[in-house]
């Protein structure tokens, strides 16, 4: 039947014509099923589809048109097949798919004779129709007058630094914009890419004003004296902030030597208003000091409010001298050879000072009868370091001061209080960590502060206590004598004294007063007294609490890479979420995070072993508060059930030795202790045979019970049809044999050998056993989803490059 | 009261006082500008509705609007309606010392209202520019300006339908580029 799909098709398409696509759709289909695969036939199925509304369909069919190209090449049949171009450049427009579209049609145009020039007509037509809706929708942002874009890049290079270079790599208009401003170009971070070719390039484009340079770690002194030489002197006389990470000692001895440095003059860093010192902390300061520095860094006009300098030697008499506008000044452990005093002197705005080191630092000339240092804008003092205090101490007189920072001054510190000229009246935060002090010398001192708003002692190991009840005291009528209304937040962490009931009293005694804040946040890091029904209660009480956890912030900018419609989609508190960390500050106990930063594999990776480490984790915690843990002693004594009294340890250090001799080395060996438990559930021998350190058998006894309890797996469903038929005499009872002789088999990887007895008995009988579905179990195991979810993730993950099309449209 | 009259020959009654929040309208009312003046004349003679000095500040004439059309109009008396009776900002604020105070922060309400689709909101920024209001100009910069921050280029290109017409020299040139964007 040579012509049978042609019946087909002449049937479809008449129903085509009176718009009853439906069945002209089946027409087509059998006509293309019976040999018609000819490009008109899937041209008109196309054509079809697209009356359905079925575009996916009719672009596929369109493709088969345009790869069936005619053999016959007749005028006629050309046009005929150049329809599937047009059509598939249609469907592509209609679904907004321009790109697609413009190629569709450019191909279309090159397979086009010249002689009929009806089909490029429309080819044009159509092309011409695009580059319209493309220049509407560019229009969107292209269409804002030039001061505007330069407006809107004005904010976002003001907030981020690295933006002029992003802007700068979206198109050649952008481009131009950004570069046509040296003023979003002042800004130079130099690190080990390619600085010198940086250097260069923003010396350029900000016309040789750079007013911000920073040095990072990475880059080489090699790599500096070239960027030098290629920034030229005209940088330090523009230069409004210096910050380097690096010592720049030898880098400037040679930058002395050669020309560059020579030609200019000793004090030649005009405006500079921040200078910031900060290498790596080494052990052993180097021997040649930054002494050429002074050179270059004297601010002539005398604009420098902002002085860094950490772990960096530098002879300052000279540089210092000149200096009256200091507001912020931070000295950690620099060689000095000049008396802060005269800084302090001679700098009567300083707002911010930071001092650590020891007490040459602070080291006042032993004449009598000097006079007090008046600091009457000083907000802020932090001393830390072994230094020698009072002398110094008792000539500041500080009447602004609202923030005072103690760390580890070993010399008693409440002798501070009683040498500063005047008890600081406006202070509202006062932290004191590692140092050392008498607690009922420092007791009026604190009464004293009723502007208090925030109280840090940590490391004290004196009776903490007295000190909290003092914030919680009440008179004869029991009514809270309210000495700090502000107080609200209180640090108390690594406090071997601090006890539960005080604080509890603290907490409590605020939340009955009127006209007295409440405590909001309360931190107890470390604090072995406390035990765990306190944070619990406090938990309800206080809005922050932190005790052995510490908060990190996940930054706004970290959250998503999509524009955020609702922070609260994304985050949520209380919810766990698998973010990066970016960046520890161990000293201030600050944690930056990033949620952006994680890919959709790392998550389910990461939620995949924190439930693994949960689950062993309760398992290790059960274990350790239910039997002595590792040690013998303890053990054996009651076949692994202790009373918490009689251990000698707590239950956490239990649990850390539980972990050092068990989880931690089967993690080693399998991967993730979760795994060997896993495996202990069936040989548990091989397990626990060969682990490092002997463990008591009533341990590992109690171990097991408790994984035999925890980690026995789900009843798995396995399912095989088989077809069994005997047709000898008696066959009913042969079946029923051989099923009798299967059943013995009914276990997980047994039903295969099940099935094989079932078979040898049958065909013992002359019967025959058909395996119509292998064993199989009927529920994925969790292996599997996970696998395939893990290649799902990785798909989209390579695929969404930032926000998707839908979320594009809302904007 | 004041008419103004859009593109599409809508017009809206409008309190003088919101009117006012618009610079150009100010000072077409208060005949101080005479350059605003000029061009209000122009744009009336192309409306065909001539009129003589003295009419301006009447009410019985409309202000003619021809790049604005009345939905966006719709919007910006809406901004001009709840900030009606704030101080005006002082002309001249764009020296260097403002720059650095410049933070991309929006106020609540305004940050409702400028919630609007991307066509809107340029076309908001456009007639604020047009008719010189600097507070909403502002809001629709920062709101742009925040759409954008935090975006890779190719985002953003994605975001505001821009084509990427770097040749491949100079896609070469860019690769460099992206990474001094990594100075750790």
């Amino acid at each position: 039947m040579p012509l049978n799909w042609e019946n087909s098709f002449l049937k479809g398409v008449t129903a085509y014509r009176v718009s009853q696509f439906d069945e002209a759709l089946l027409h087509f289909n059998e006509a293309i099923a019976n040999g018609g695969q000819r490009y008109n036939v899937y041209d008109s199925r196309a054509a079809t589809f697209e009356k359905l509304g079925q575009v996916k369909n009719a672009l596929h069919d369109s493709r088969k048109v345009i790869e069936l190209a005619p053999t016959m090449r007749q005028v006629l049949d050309l046009i005929a097949w150049l329809q599937g171009y047009i059509r598939a450049a249609k469907l592509f427009l209609n679904s907004m798919k321009y790109d697609a579209a413009e190629q569709v049609i450019k191909m279309g145009l090159s397979c086009l004779p010249t002689s009929p020039p009806i089909r490029r007509m429309e080819l044009e037509a159509l092309q011409e129709k695009i580059s319209k809706i493309r220049d509407k929708q560019r229009s969107s942002f292209s269409k804002l007058p030039v001061e505007i874009v330069l407006h809107i890049f004005g904010y976002i290079v003001e907030t981020d630094r690295l933006s002029p270079i992003l802007l700068s790599l979206v198109s050649t208009q952008w481009r131009s914009f950004v570069l046509s401003k040296p003023f979003y170009w002042r800004h130079l971070v130099l690190s080990n890419r390619d600085p010198v070719g940086k250097a260069q390039e923003w010396n350029n484009r900000s016309k040789s004003n750079i007013q911000q340079l920073v040095l990072r770690r990475t880059i080489s002194s090699k790599q500096l004296i070239a960027c030098f030489n290629k920034l030229g002197p005209c940088l330090f006389k523009n230069l409004r902030s210096f910050h380097s990470e690096i010592r720049l000692s030898s880098v400037f001895s040679q930058l002395f030597q050669s020309k560059i440095v020579e030609s200019i003059e000793p004090s030649f860093c005009l405006d500079l208003e921040e200078l910031r010192l900060s290498p790596d902390r080494q052990p052993t300061p180097p021997r040649d000091s930054d002494s050429k520095l002074t050179h270059i860094f004297v601010p002539k006009e005398r604009r420098l409010h902002t002085l860094v300098v950490e772990h960096t030697e530098l002879s300052w008499t000279k540089m210092i001298s000149g200096l009256t506008s200091l507001r912020t000044v931070v000295l950690r452990w620099t060689n000095i050879s000049f008396t802060i005093i005269d800084v302090l002197r001679a700098n009567q705005q300083l707002v911010n000072l930071t001092l650590e080191g020891d007490s040459e630092l602070v080291k006042v000339p032993n004449s009598p009868g000097l006079p007090h240092i008046e600091l009457p804008e000083l907000t802020r003092l932090e001393l830390i370091g072994p230094m020698e205090l009072v002398n110094f101490i008792s000539l500041l007189n500080l009447p602004a001061l609202e923030q005072l920072e103690l760390s580890g001054i070993l010399s008693k510190a409440h002798t501070i209080f009683a040498h500063l000229p005047q008890v600081p009246g406006e202070l509202r935060h006062l932290h004191i960590r590692n140092c050392d002090f008498d607690t009922k010398l420092i007791l009026p001192v604190i009464s004293a502060l009723s502007k208090l708003e925030s109280l840090t002692i940590t490391h004290h190991g004196g009776d903490i206590n007295t000190i909290v009840d003092l914030l919680s005291r009440q008179d004869e009528t029991g009514q809270l004598e309210s000495l700090h209304p502000r107080l609200r937040q209180v640090n108390f962490s690594h406090s071997p004294c601090l006890t539960g009931g005080s604080l509890v009293r603290l907490v409590k005694s605020r939340l009955a007063t009127k006209d007295v804040a409440r405590i909001e946040a309360v931190i107890i890091d470390g604090c072995p007294k406390i035990d765990h029904s306190v944070p619990v209660w406090l938990k309800s009480r206080v809005e922050q609490l932190e005790y052995n956890n510490i908060e990190g912030m996940i930054l706004l900018s970290e959250l998503s890479r999509r524009r955020i419609r609702s922070i609260q989609k994304l985050i949520r508190v209380g919810r766990n979420e698998v973010v990066v960390v970016l960046r520890v500050d161990k000293e201030k106990g600050y944690i930056d995070l990033s949620k952006r930063r994680v890919s959709p594999e790392d998550i389910t990776k990461c939620e995949e072993r924190f439930t693994k480490s949960k689950t062993v984790a309760s398992i290790m915690r059960h274990v350790a508060s239910r039997t002595g843990g590792v040690h013998p002693v303890n053990g054996e004594k009651e076949g692994g059930n202790i009373e918490e009294e009689e251990s000698l340890e707590t239950e956490e250090e239990r649990l850390e030795s539980l972990y050092e001799s068990i989880a931690w080395p089967l993690g080693k060996k399998y991967g993730h202790p979760y795994d060997a438990f896993k495996l202990a559930l069936t040989e548990p021998e091989q397990v626990f045979s060969d682990l490092p350190n002997p463990v008591p058998e009533a341990t590992i006894q109690f171990l097991q019970a408790t994984i035999a309890r925890r980690l026995t797996p789900q009843p798995i469903k396995l399912r095989a049809d088989i077809e069994l038929t005997c047709y000898q005499p008696a066959g009913i009872d042969a079946i029923k044999k051989a099923l009798k002789a299967g059943e013995l088999y009914a276990a997980v990887e047994r039903l295969e050998r099940a099935i094989e007895v079932i078979q040898s008995t049958i065909e013992e009988q002359g019967g025959e056993l058909v395996v119509k579905m292998k064993p199989k179990a009927v529920s994925d195991t969790d292996e599997q989803d996970l696998a395939q979810l893990m290649a799902k993730a990785g798909q989209e993950n390579a695929e969404v490059s930032g926000d998707d099309d839908d979320e594009e449209e809302g904007l | 009261m004041v008419i103004l009259a859009t593109s599409d020959n809508e017009q809206f009654n409008v309190d003088k006082e919101v009117a006012e929040r618009s610079v150009l309208i100010k000072n077409m009312l208060e005949g101080e500008n005479p350059i605003a003046l000029a061009v209000a004349f122009v744009y009336m003679k192309l409306n065909g509705s001539f009129i003589r000095h003295e009419d301006v500040g009447e009410s019985d004439q409309s202000i003619p609007l021809p790049n604005i059309t009345s939905p966006v109009l719709k919007k910006v008396l809406e901004y001009c309606e709840h900030h009606r009776g704030e101080p005006l900002p002082s002309g001249d604020t764009d020296n260097a010392d403002d720059v650095r105070k410049r933070t991309t922060d929006i106020s609540e309400w305004d940050q409702k209202f400028i919630t609007v689709d991307q066509e809107m909101l340029f076309e908001i920024i456009l007639a604020a520019n047009y008719l010189d209001i600097k507070p909403l100009l502002d809001v629709g910069c920062k709101t742009v300006a925040n759409m954008i921050k935090g975006k890779t280029p190719e985002e953003i290109r994605k975001l505001f339908n821009i084509v990427n017409d770097f040749t491949p020299e100079e896609e070469a040139q860019i690769k460099k580029e992206n990474e001094w964007a990594e100075d750790r």
